[in-house]
């Protein structure tokens, strides 16, 4: 008589086979892959020089497993950021107008749970040039135009009652804009590069939605100020909200409803958002991950121009000197904390304002108005160190304003209006820093910003 | 005699374990100094074993019932003679007797005395305490219509029928028991001239909760010995100790099987306790908790191991480890689910 009972056989046996079957199961390794569920720049599309490249994935991933994988040729400089189950490359020069880029996850990128990514990601993307969009007086309300090339003529992009502010996403392929609502509120619309799928965004119905901006992974921040409770009574203060374009889901900034604050910029990599708090006089930057903030004294209403990395921050504010009110220049930098004056020492024949970084961190745009000059602006241009400066425009007795540079870092774009003139029509003009030539892109124009 | 006294000595050092944890809480309350691990400790023992207590007093309360209105006629009458079909008929029993990890045992054994087939048995046993309306409810409140909730009810009832078929080749249940005496199994009776199921109405229900009142008594030592090692052992092995081991394919899987028997969480509400896991774990690894966990954890073997023979618990807990690693790691390499 056998030792072991058919019980015991049994056992054993299932035991074998099923040990067998986890080998196998095993050795035959990962069979589900790497859930890819979008990238951009669109495979042999035209994208914008300043475009995010960006992959996103279904599951969580290994990211030093990703980040080694990730190529880009030509070679490009730039910065790997992760949002949820997403890559960004976000590059230190912008891609150059004309070239293909090819760019490559190689295989062995894997998800945190071990999923295997098997084969090459490889696809490839041109590079177009950047356009200007502005608004213009279009039959005696203000419209969307845009200029899809330096050299192009100028197509109107909406019919509205008129355009009260926009933002260009940073693909450069949307406009959010914002347009008065028969409740004298303002709700933000949204319409394509080519003026195409024109729509209703967000009905703030009458509470005011505007100055928005858009962050490098598709977000919307924009200010909103709370409709009258009453009939002939003001609007509330603004405070700053978050958007979601795909959703047209909106939430606060912050959960505490005394936080005001309006102009809000996104830093490159999204990482820090910063506002006006015009009740404090500060900027107050938010760091998106850890809530932390940081403040900065300035009076004069808004944030500053982010350097590519989102690590500094060249902003201005209002000091007295002598007596007399005078902007100056601060640089802050985010990781150690240190505010230090742009100019050292501090000059004090004028008064230095707006400074608008290069993207490629090299150069900065200042409007300086010369003790001496009256009320009229300059526009000069200095190298980070300010060890010198050029003279992008000094046309007499003019304002300039909405100052911007390209993707390239070549072309800067402002608006002008000369005062004292018979016709003091505001007009958008570039300087081209490696001519220094200025040209003049559009009349009866405004608010001037690139369509990358 | 030397098994009621046994018995009892066992019931005496429960309940003075009990008393023992709830004494040293009042004494530190009163100032006296205890390391912290012992707060820890008695907070996790409390957890579970106040959350278990109510179902097995709901097992052994539909023991009772079961022992006084069923006869083994009715159970040989309503029960598939087939081994496979017996199996699947008592992989989904739960949705008649819903009783959790704690409750089934008394339950099962009571069926088994009422000469319940071996397959139908070990599948109820294994089966019901995910495959019950109770259960079924809160993993939907917790995952929703989707993947996690029909594959943790389809593995639970393939595994639970799995290893029920395995047991048929044991002809007769009692081999599957420990050999203790029908008598001594509260208020089981071998005389069939005068049947637990005789009498009127109220006697037999006055029988049924005197069943019941003695099933619970005898089980619950076990309980409070079973709650008390799950709360040394997850004192001592904190969560994260296991957690940190890894999340790849198949380490997750074994990481949240562990996690899953130390915790000896009630299957009514594990499902919201995994969620804590999600994303940072495979779904197999999930799934391996929810699946593995109601059917084998610290608190319902030392029950197993009160009621059933030694072998039988070890081939009832190995297979069913087996057939959980194997099917949540062919999940997590095969399906991505």
């Amino acid at each position: 008589m056998s030792r072991f009972s058919p019980l015991d056989l049994a056992v054993a046996s299932l035991s074998v086979v099923l040990l067998a079957a986890l080998g196998l199961v095993l050795w035959r390794g990962d069979q589900v892959g790497v859930s890819i569920l979008g990238f951009a720049p669109a495979e042999r599309g035209l994208a914008a020089a300043s475009a995010p490249v960006w992959i996103a994935f279904g599951d969580a991933m290994d990211t030093q497993s990703v980040e080694s994988r990730l190529t880009i040729e030509p070679k490009v400089e730039g910065k790997l950021i992760w949002r949820g189950n997403v890559i960004y490359f976000l590059p230190q020069q912008s891609l150059t107008p004309g070239e293909t880029y090819i760019l490559r996850l190689a295989a062995g990128a894997q998800t945190e749970f071990g999923h295997l990514l098997a084969e090459d990601l490889t696809w490839s993307f041109g590079v177009r040039e950047a356009g200007v969009v502005f608004l213009r007086d279009t039959g005696g309300h203000a419209e969307l135009w845009a200029l899809h090339s330096l050299g192009g003529s100028p197509r109107q992009l909406t019919e509205t009652d008129g355009v009260f502010d926009f933002a260009v996403s940073v693909d450069g392929e949307q406009i959010l804009y914002s347009l008065f609502n028969n409740l004298s509120g303002i709700d933000l619309w949204l319409v394509d590069r080519e003026g195409r799928s024109n729509r209703l965004l967000l009905d703030c119905g009458a509470d005011r939605c505007y100055a928005a901006d858009w962050s490098v992974d598709g977000r919307i921040a924009y200010s909103r100020a709370p409709g009258p409770l009453n009939p002939g009574e003001g609007y509330g203060a603004p405070r700053t909200w978050l958007l979601d374009p795909n959703t047209g889901e909106t939430v606060r900034l912050h959960a505490d409803t005394q936080k005001i604050g309006y102009g809000p910029s996104w830093s490159p990599d999204a990482g820090r958002l910063a506002y006006f708090d015009g009740v404090q006089s500060r900027i107050v930057v938010v760091d998106m991950l850890s809530g932390q903030e940081t403040h900065l004294p300035s009076r004069v209403g808004v944030v500053g121009s982010w350097t590519w990395d989102g690590g500094q921050m060249l902003y201005y504010d209002t000091l007295l000197v002598e007596g007399q009110a005078l902007n100056a220049v601060f640089r802050v930098d985010f990781v150690t904390q240190d505010i230090l004056p742009f100019f050292d020492p501090q000059p004090q024949d004028g008064d230095y304002s707006n400074p608008v970084l290069s993207p490629d961190g090299e150069w900065v745009a200042l409007r300086v108005r010369p003790a001496a000059g009256g009320v009229a602006d300059q526009i000069w241009v200095t190298p980070m160190d300010g060890r010198f400066a050029l003279t992008a425009d000094d046309t007499a007795a003019s304002l300039f304003a909405d100052l911007s540079w390209d993707p390239g870092s070549q072309y800067l774009l402002y608006h002008r209006m000369q005062l004292g003139a018979a016709d003091p029509a505001p007009e958008v003009w570039i300087w081209d820093r490696l001519s220094a030539q200025n040209r003049l892109l559009a009349r009866d124009a405004s608010a001037p910003a690139w369509l990358p | 005699m030397q098994r009621i006294f046994n018995s009892l000595g066992l019931l005496g050092l429960a309940v003075l374990l009990l008393l023992a944890v709830l004494g040293l809480q009042n004494w530190a309350a009163a100032g006296f100094a205890l390391p912290d691990q012992f707060f820890t400790l008695s907070t996790i023992f409390l957890g579970i074993f106040i959350e278990a207590a109510p179902f097995l007093l709901l097992g052994t309360l539909a023991s009772g019932l079961v022992e006084v209105f069923l006869d083994r006629d009715a159970i040989q009458r309503l029960m598939p003679k087939n081994a496979l079909a017996g199996a699947v008929a008592g992989g989904l029993l739960g949705f008649v007797f819903p009783v959790c990890e704690c409750g089934v045992i008394p339950l099962t054994r009571r069926f088994f005395t009422k000469g319940l087939a071996p397959a139908t048995g070990i599948a109820f046993l294994l089966a019901s305490p995910v495959i019950n309306p109770i259960v079924v409810a809160s993993t939907y409140a917790a995952y929703g219509w989707g993947p996690i909730l029909f594959w943790r009810i389809g593995l639970s009832l393939f595994i639970a029928v799995t290893v029920g078929l395995v047991f048929a080749l044991q002809s007769r249940s009692a081999q599957l028991l420990r050999p203790t005496p029908l008598i001594q199994i509260s208020g089981a009776s071998v005389d069939h001239a005068h049947p637990a199921t005789a009498g009127s109405l109220g006697q037999r229900l006055n029988r049924a909760l005197l069943i019941a009142g003695d099933e619970f008594f005898e089980m619950g030592r076990f309980l409070i010995i079973g709650s008390l090692v799950a709360a040394l052992l997850q004192t001592v092995v904190p969560q994260t100790a296991l957690l940190a081991v890894g999340s790849g394919p198949l380490l997750s899987v074994l990481v949240m099987m562990a996690l899953a028997v130390l915790l000896s969480i009630c299957s009514t509400v594990d499902a919201f306790v995994s969620l804590a896991f999600v994303g940072t774990f495979t779904s197999g690894s999930i799934l391996s908790f929810l699946v593995f966990g109601p059917m084998v954890d610290i608190k319902a073997v030392m029950l197993y191991l009160q009621v059933f023979r030694r072998k039988t618990v070890l081939y009832m807990v190995w297979l069913t480890f087996l057939l959980t690693l194997l099917a949540t790691v062919f999940i997590n390499l095969n399906l991505g689910i």
